[in-house]
């Protein structure tokens, strides 16, 4: 028993075979190679806010275009919610749109002024300039003093 | 000036450290892995981490403190459904018939390998230089009584299954 015993230690001290040659070279390189590659990331850390900001500046230099404004006039207006939707041949008939101001008939005075403006166009201009020209007058405020009734 | 040369000792320092112990860990490492190339990334993971913490200068046990370390580093790297682990095992049939052509030692190498995971690794560990059921019990992390226990279990199944093989060998 205490044979077998030997035996099994013995065995077990080689059950776990020896590295390959030169580990503690490759495990030393590693270790350096690490270390050189960690030290190049921190000396990149200042540098990239500057790097930002420059691209901020070029950014904030850059020409833009100027942006092209287009007004778009609605041609319909939609109908409210719950509002019945006329049928087609009618929407057209209401669709029309509206010239503003609305279209009157001339009123007697217009028609005799756009007479006179034909016939002596100067007379016209100046009866309009004299009536513009004038200054305007304000009468003089007279406002009498208040009478008391004597405490009535 | 002064720190230029202190960190000139501590990389002398840590050099003569990896020649002593490179080799150690690799054991520890291949007891959990049974994989070389494995066993050799975590040595170099192993290294590199104390070299960045620089844990390893203060460490009063360095063995225990290396072993404990590598261990670690290599349970996480145990494969999730063990596809790495019967390699040694795959490599010839059957147990018994490399017993019956005499290599007696990878027999019972394969018997381990067929050990119960908790098994085996406790076992293998044993096999390394210098680490006692104290010092297996702190680096795996489990009480001293359950690495005895263990221990015991695993060369009872190995011995066991070696006489099983040799009355089975004299039949033949």
């Amino acid at each position: 028993m205490g044979n077998d015993s030997d035996d099994l230690t013995a065995a077990m001290a080689q059950y776990i075979p020896e590295p390959r040659p030169g580990i503690e070279q490759r495990v030393l390189r590693h270790v350096r190679t690490a270390q050189k590659r960690r030290r190049r990331y921190w000396t990149l850390i200042p540098v990239l806010p500057l790097l930002v900001l420059l691209v901020l500046l070029l950014l904030m230099l850059w020409p833009r275009p100027v942006p092209v404004v287009v007004r778009v006039t609605p041609t319909r207006t939609l109908p409210l919610v719950g509002q019945a939707v006329p049928p087609a041949h009618k929407r057209h008939h209401r669709e029309k749109v509206q010239p503003f101001p609305t279209p009157a008939p001339l009123t007697e005075e217009e028609k005799a002024l756009q007479a006179l403006a034909a016939s002596r166009p100067q007379e016209a201009q100046q009866l309009l300039a004299h009536e513009d020209d004038k200054p305007i007058e304000i009468p003089q405020l007279q406002i009498p003093p208040l009478q008391s009734d004597g405490g009535r | 000036m002064r720190d230029a040369a202190r960190e000139s000792l501590l990389v002398t320092r840590f050099e003569s450290l990896v020649e002593r112990q490179a080799k150690f860990v690799f054991r520890v490492a291949y007891a959990v892995l049974r994989n070389p190339e494995g066993a050799e990334d975590v040595v170099q993971e192993t290294f590199l981490k104390l070299y960045r913490n620089r844990a390893w200068e203060g460490m009063e046990n360095e063995r225990a403190f290396l072993a404990r370390v590598a261990w670690r580093i290599a349970v996480e790297r145990i494969p999730r459904r063990g596809a790495e682990l019967p390699e040694l095992v795959s490599q010839d049939a059957n147990p018994e018939d490399a017993l019956l052509t005499s290599d007696w030692m990878g027999a019972v190498h394969r018997l381990v390998d067929a050990l119960p995971e908790e098994l085996r690794q406790v076992l293998a560990l044993s096999g390394i230089e210098g680490l006692n059921s104290r010092e297996i019990a702190e680096v795996a992390g489990i009480p001293e009584g359950t690495v005895r226990t263990r221990l015991q279990r695993a060369r009872q199944l190995v011995k066991q299954k070696l006489e099983s093989m040799g009355r089975s060998a004299c039949g033949k």
